[in-house]
């Protein structure tokens, strides 16, 4: 069991309003990631959570079980809370050794003697080091040191592991191999994890459901497809674009029902009432066509980037000089400086309110107006 | 009502609060009132009058006395404080440049051997000293000068001011040596090159370049060694009290000594707002904190060489060790195997000052050091008196440093850090004449703790704080909050994280603040003269004594006798325990 409920938490550093009202569910078994840039309060909610710091405002329940409860003046000690904290500096005890360390828990917990030495070696063999049983973290790598720091926390089998940025410390490759490894983890152990990242690309391959944290609020919560294609929040899709999401602004026509963006002119069916609004779209979603498509656009060619197995073609509308980033499967080429026609999928437009960031819900139904 | 109950037993439980509690209430009852008593008692009750009266700060500072109680020591103490900052710093600077910058050889060794005399007593030199320049002026056997030229040395050269600033500041260019040294290493050569590179000469970089960088260096020297200097008692006493040369520190201990409490005390007051003033000037002029964080990156340095100069630079260094390091001990060495004292033939040499019975007809029949049961006594005091008070000031300062780094932000912890700053603001002669007012009678919660080891104790203790405090601050701003979270993560209790976790890793630090306070408690004079009793005796109490009643051989014997004991443990702390005690020594 694993199941966490998040009603209402604020946080006040001084006069600092870190946390705003955090409202989440996470189920039990989930792969939860606390996505957002940085200082916008994830650390501090996972302090929360773990016990480490305490709430201003606000309730939290594990399995039912009040955990916090701020106006009842709650708040159960770490330790009984049946979780652990995988630290973003690993935190391991330089004094002590691999073995040390991962049994400090047990230790405490005053399991027998025997019984700690075999559990130690269980999780050293799952984590794949142990043959460092007896190092000193500071002979480590980077990589070992990582898996040191989840092999202390797995080992009491907590039902709630929390993990505070723990790649982000490692190189690219070694990122991407723990990521494989931290997903296998979760499959084996059946915990719920809650993982803060700053890495979009991390959240959207790792998680069962994503929240995205944004200047001490939650905006959205989702699975990572959900989020990706139909974010709710113009930061979110901003956030999670990968690598950047194209965003026009367009000046609105509600007496017309037309909408004027330096991509085209567009149609629509219900009102907006608002003077301007944001598109965005991810670049997959644009398309390089030939010129006779109808409601295609002319565009400069300004940079190609190539990336493998795929390429990013940017390019600069002729109006605004605005710059596009367009994706395409495999390795394609354009000259630079020559021009190309673009079309936008306009099913996976998403069209934001740019005060509040919102996005506008309703069915627009966008389209090309038939006689242009 | 019944919740703000539980809250109160939930937070009195918590050992963080209780220690927080336990360590304030500490630090206010040992540094905070005895400065009210002091104040209290040179305002209430004054000679004969009764309740309060101003009358015995009006005898000190506006009576026909004053001139001979407070301005002409008050004068001399300035002068002595000023010339020895001057001199410590030009030597000190110099001594550092050419340690860290050039390329100099055996620069570990030569360190070793400049801060030497540190690890001594400071008027180990005003011992040495009089065994070389003694005149007959006072009585009593001559010195090594008379003995040798057969003249006389001038009064000046004998006693007062001059001696007595040449005492200090070979004692006290060690600071100098230390911070500059420190400034010079972090200063990284890129700055100066890229000044050579523009084409600036090598005195056009040193006067442009190096001086204004290491500029905050030497005025924290300089205050520091002039704070120190002009609180400084055993120097002054030695050379200056044989002619009533009187400085401030010198002119309490007379006065308190001789019953005149009242007046003893308000020259102490007026001692502790002195070195107020000086050290308050420093942190106006510069923050030392911004000025001083040294990378702990070991910059990368080129060294500038010495060339033709590599000879005679050399020479001149070894020769002013072996003046101030080498030579005093062998000299001390030699007098205590003279029979008379100032004699320097080979049939004058015995081994009776060490292990001779007692005898009527030679030093009025005292016995040899090693017979000598009170000095036995004694030695047995300093190294219990050094032991328990460097294990406490140690532990203690560990734990405020602990307190403070993980509370920055509250008031409780800000103040528990300046109030353990406060005790360097105070003259050891004054902080000792503070305790004698205190505790001479039952106290508070204590019974009187005058005439007991206990009180020797606690005073260094205290007075050691400031040190202990900074030692045990930097080794816990090293061990981050999260090593203590993942073990209350896993249901470590606060004292089992302090026990497994905070003590291990703070081992490092707690041995330095230990041997620190231990060496130093073990040269300590200023602070315990005014509180030992003939039972609670120390060494250094001893050899004072000794020394006062004119027994030169036996007092120049414990000398010798602490100042190997202190060698000894600076050489095997430096060698074995991998401590750079220099160091500690400059915080
Ligand atoms: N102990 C603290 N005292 C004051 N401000 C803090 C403290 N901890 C965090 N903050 C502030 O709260 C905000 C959120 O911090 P944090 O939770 O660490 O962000 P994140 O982990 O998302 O990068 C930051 O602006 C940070 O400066
Ligand atoms: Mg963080």
């Amino acid at each position: 069991m694993g199941t966490i409920v998040v009603n209402n938490i604020h946080k006040y550093f001084d006069e600092f309003h870190a946390l705003k009202g955090i409202d989440l569910t996470i189920e039990d078994g989930e792969f939860m990631t606390l996505l957002g840039p940085s200082g916008c309060g994830k650390t501090t909610f996972l302090r929360i959570l773990a016990g480490l710091e305490e709430a201003s405002d606000g309730e939290i329940k594990i399995d039912g079980r009040e955990v916090v409860c701020v106006s009842n003046q709650v708040s159960l000690p770490t330790s009984d809370r049946n979780l652990n904290l995988v630290f973003q500096s690993y935190a391991l005890w330089p004094h002590l050794t691999v073995f040390e360390n991962i049994a400090f828990g047990l230790e405490i917990k005053k399991m027998p003697k025997e019984m700690i030495k075999q559990k130690v070696a269980e999780t050293l063999e799952r984590l794949q080091i142990g043959h460092l049983s007896s190092n000193s973290p500071s002979e480590l790598s980077g990589g070992q040191q990582q898996r040191v720091a989840i092999a202390r926390a797995i080992v009491t089998e907590p039902e709630i592991l929390l993990l505070d940025e723990p790649l982000s410390n490692l190189d690219a490759k070694l990122r991407i191999e723990m990521r494989g490894e931290l997903k296998r983890l979760h499959h084996d152990l059946d915990t719920t994890i809650v993982y803060v990242t700053h890495d979009q690309v991390e959240a959207l391959t790792l998680s069962t459901r994503i929240a995205v944290f944004f200047e001490g609020n939650i905006v959205q919560v989702d699975t990572p497809q959900k989020l990706y294609n139909s974010p709710k929040d113009l930061r979110v899709a901003q956030f999670i674009g990968n690598p950047i999401v194209n965003c026009v602004e367009a000046t609105v026509n509600d007496d017309q029902m037309e909408m004027i963006s330096p991509l085209n002119t567009y149609r629509y069916d219900y009102k907006i009432g608002l003077e301007e609004v944001t598109l965005a779209t991810n670049p997959e979603n644009i398309h390089i066509v030939s010129e006779s498509e109808p409601g295609a656009i002319v565009s400069e060619v300004y940079s190609v980037l190539p990336a493998g197995s795929e390429t990013y073609i940017q390019v600069q509308l002729q109006e605004t000089n605005e710059i596009l980033t367009i994706r395409e499967i495999g390795e394609v080429m354009y000259e630079i400086g020559s021009n190309v026609w673009i079309k936008p999928n306009l099913e996976k437009m998403h069209v934001f309110n740019p005060k509040t960031n919102e996005k506008i819900l309703v069915e627009l139904d966008l389209r090309v107006p038939v006689n242009v | 009502m019944q919740k703000y109950v539980t809250r109160f037993c939930k937070k009195i439980s918590n050992p963080m609060v209780i220690l927080t509690i336990a360590i304030l209430a500490f630090l206010i009852y040992t540094i905070i009132l005895p400065l009210i008593e002091i104040l209290v008692t040179t305002l209430m009750d004054v000679n004969g009058t009764e309740g309060f009266s101003l009358e015995g700060w009006k005898s000190i500072f506006a009576s026909d006395i004053s001139q001979a109680l407070l301005y002409s020591p008050m004068t001399q103490t300035f002068q002595i404080g000023i010339f020895v900052s001057i001199i410590s710093l030009v030597l000190g600077s110099l001594l550092a440049w050419i340690v860290v910058r050039t390329d100099l050889k055996y620069k570990k060794t030569i360190s070793f051997f400049l801060v030497l005399p540190y690890m001594l007593p400071s008027w180990f030199n005003a011992f040495v000293w009089l065994i070389v320049f003694k005149n007959d002026r006072i009585g009593g056997q001559t010195g090594l000068v008379q003995a040798i030229f057969n003249i006389s040395p001038p009064d000046w050269l004998s006693y007062g001011a001059v001696p007595i600033i040449l005492s200090l500041s070979a004692h006290y260019y060690i600071f100098a040596f230390l911070l500059v040294g420190a400034a010079l290493s972090s200063i990284n050569s890129d700055v100066e090159e890229s000044a050579t590179i523009l084409g600036a000469k090598t005195w056009g970089i040193l006067r442009k370049i190096t001086f204004p960088l290491v500029i905050p260096a030497v005025v924290s020297a300089f205050i520091l060694i002039f704070s120190k200097s002009i609180g400084s008692f055993g120097v002054p006493a030695l050379l200056g009290l044989p002619v009533r040369y009187y400085t401030l520190s010198t002119m309490i201990y007379s006065n308190i000594s001789t019953g005149q409490q009242v007046t003893g005390y308000i020259l102490s007051l007026v001692l502790i707002v002195s070195a107020i003033v000086v050290i308050w000037m420093n942190q106006k002029v510069i923050s030392r904190r911004n000025y001083m964080t040294i990378s702990g990156k070991g910059s990368k340095q080129k060294l500038i060489s010495l060339g033709k100069w590599r000879i005679p630079t050399t020479i001149a260094i070894w020769l002013f060790i072996f003046c101030l390091s080498i030579l005093p001990v062998l000299l001390l060495g030699i007098q205590t195997l003279l029979l008379r004292d100032g004699v320097y033939s080979l049939d004058n040499l015995t081994l009776h000052y060490w292990i001779g019975q007692s005898d009527p007809t030679i030093g009025n029949g005292i016995q040899g050091v090693f017979r000598n049961s009170r000095i036995l006594s004694a030695f047995k005091n300093t190294v219990v008196v050094s032991f328990f008070a460097a294990l406490i000031a140690a532990i203690i300062g560990l734990v405020i440093g602990y307190l403070i780094t993980r509370n920055k932000e509250k008031w409780q912890f800000r103040l528990m850090d300046q109030l353990s700053y406060l005790p360097i603001l105070i003259p050891s002669i004054a902080f000792s004449a503070i305790y004698l007012s205190m505790f001479a009678k039952p106290g508070v919660f204590l019974p009187s703790l005058y005439g007991t080891i206990s009180i020797l104790i606690l005073i260094t203790v205290v007075s050691e704080l400031p040190l202990t405090t900074r030692t045990g601050t930097s080794s816990m701003i090293q061990i981050s909050n999260e090593l203590e979270e993942a073990g209350s993560v896993l249901g470590a209790s606060w004292i089992t994280r302090f026990r497994r976790i905070i003590m291990p890793l703070s081992k490092k630090g707690l041995l330095n603040g230990f041997i620190l306070v231990f060496i130093s408690a073990m040269k300590e004079l200023d602070l315990l003269i005014m509180l030992v009793t003939p039972k609670t005796m120390t060494l250094t109490t001893y050899t004072f004594d000794l020394q006062e009643q004119g027994y030169t051989q036996t007092a120049n014997a414990v000398v010798l006798i602490i100042v190997i004991s202190i060698i000894l443990v600076y050489t095997l702390v430096t060698i074995f325990g991998k401590i750079d005690i220099t160091k500690g020594v400059s915080k």
